[in-house]
């Protein structure tokens, strides 16, 4: 029934960036223009919390969660944005904050948690960002270009591929105390 | 937190540069020590999370060029619509008497499809089960052949409204018009059921009555489709 829209979700399997972009320009403008009508919302947040939808989209059919629709791509991302929206007015009204849904059992609609994944995305991003500039450049070239350390030391200047490689070691032991923090900061 | 002293080791594991010896010494810890392996667990999904934080980051940006480039064809098009409509209406006209009728047929389907407003349904409460939750929730499922059986037993705007929809994507276009005409002003669904039935009037080659829906929306700034009656009138 939704043979179009499962050929697309292949395509991004299969790595087809054009395929994700294609996706979002596709829906980006009814959904802002739903989101806008029925949740009073600007048109920046609309497309952010759309680019989010279509990154955990990305993220579900790469992971092997998400391999076959029973729904429309459109009905997909418009169920995880608006609860990407619901979750973010509610955090604003400082409510209760649900942690943000990230896959879909398309066959219930129901949306769960990933219970495997013990630190969230979020806190990743906000421990990344304590990080000094030479860490997060260094810790990118390694997670996702991909570099070994030789390339690395050559990339960043640093004298050999030792060098790079306790460099990696001391950023990893600080994204780890970030992390820490930020649990305690939970916990509290 | 994870101890210090494992990171480097869980680096080396990982990295595979650890000698046969270290690395079955690693491989059974593993095994015996669960405290170990369970530090261990936690260092791996943080690997997993600094790759999507970056993955993230990349897509997040190429998805904001996509924004940059949808925005400024809004912004082109209504900066130099004044300058370039004089100059290229004449080209225009002979462009779309030469293409417009071969592509207009070919594409009519995929623009409405385009423009077609999302609806996701009214609420259904856990535990209810008559008929009318059981067409809510079949349409929400998207089972358009069991929406269209429940919600036909019911004679109320909202019935014909979701029904209406549920037949338009089964593609019985003039059966979805008819349901979509006779949803009453009263009802919450009137504008837009109006405006469905706008781009069904349009779909279906009625372009003359497809405009003078169009055109009443676009005179009432009130209403719920204003701004999208515009866009279908560009388009069209």
């Amino acid at each position: 029934m939704y043979e179009k829209d499962n050929r697309v979700i292949q395509e991004i399997k299969a790595g087809s960036e054009a395929a994700l972009v294609d996706t979002y320009t596709l829906y980006r403008d009814e959904f802002m223009a739903w989101s806008v009508r029925h949740y009073s919302i600007s048109d920046e947040l609309a497309k952010d919390v759309f680019q989010d939808a279509i990154i955990d989209f990305y993220q579900n059919i790469q992971s092997g969660q998400l391999e076959v629709l029973n729904s429309s791509i459109k009905t997909y991302l418009f169920q995880i944005a608006k609860y990407k929206i619901i979750n973010i007015l509610k955090r604003d009204r400082r409510q209760t904050y649900l942690e943000d849904t990230k896959l879909i059992n398309s066959e219930s609609q129901d949306y769960m948690q990933d219970q495997e994944i013990k630190y969230k995305l979020e806190d990743i991003t906000i421990a990344m960002s304590n990080l000094p500039a030479d860490c997060q450049r260094l810790l990118k070239l390694y997670y996702f270009k991909e570099y070994d350390m030789p390339s690395i030391a050559r990339e960043l200047n640093y004298k050999n591929s030792d060098t790079a490689k306790s460099k990696k070691s001391v950023c990893m032991k600080k994204l780890m105390i970030e992390l820490n923090k930020l649990s305690k900061i939970l916990v509290l | 937190m994870i101890p210090q002293e494992h990171i480097s080791l869980f680096e080396d594991y990982t990295a595979n540069v650890l000698g046969d010896k270290e690395r079955l010494e690693f491989e059974a810890r593993l095994s015996y020590d669960s405290e170990f392996k369970s530090f261990y667990d936690q260092y791996l999904a943080v690997e997993k999370g600094i790759k999507e934080h970056f993955q993230k980051e990349y897509l997040k940006q190429r998805l904001k060029e996509a924004d940059e480039s949808l925005d400024a064809k809004v912004k082109t098009g209504k900066t130099n619509r004044k300058g370039i409509i004089t100059a290229c209406i004449s080209l225009a006209a002979g462009v779309t008497l030469v293409f417009g009728i071969y592509y207009n047929n070919a594409n009519h389907g995929k623009m409405v499809s385009e423009l077609w407003p999302y609806e996701e349904g009214l609420p259904v409460r856990m535990g209810q089960s008559n008929t009318y939750h059981s067409g809510m929730n079949a349409f929400k499922l998207e089972k358009w052949e069991e929406a269209i059986t429940l919600l036909n037993k019911f004679d109320s705007d909202t019935a014909k409204y979701f029904t209406a929809l549920s037949l338009y994507q089964l593609e019985h276009y003039e059966d979805a018009a008819q349901f979509l005409s006779k949803v009453s002003k009263p009802s919450i669904f009137f504008e837009d059921a109006e405006i469905r039935l706008a781009l069904l009037e349009f779909l279906d080659g009625n372009k003359i009555e497809a405009k003078k829906i169009l055109n009443k929306i676009r005179r009432d700034k009130n209403h719920k489709h204003h701004d999208l009656a515009l866009r279908i009138l560009k388009k069209i």
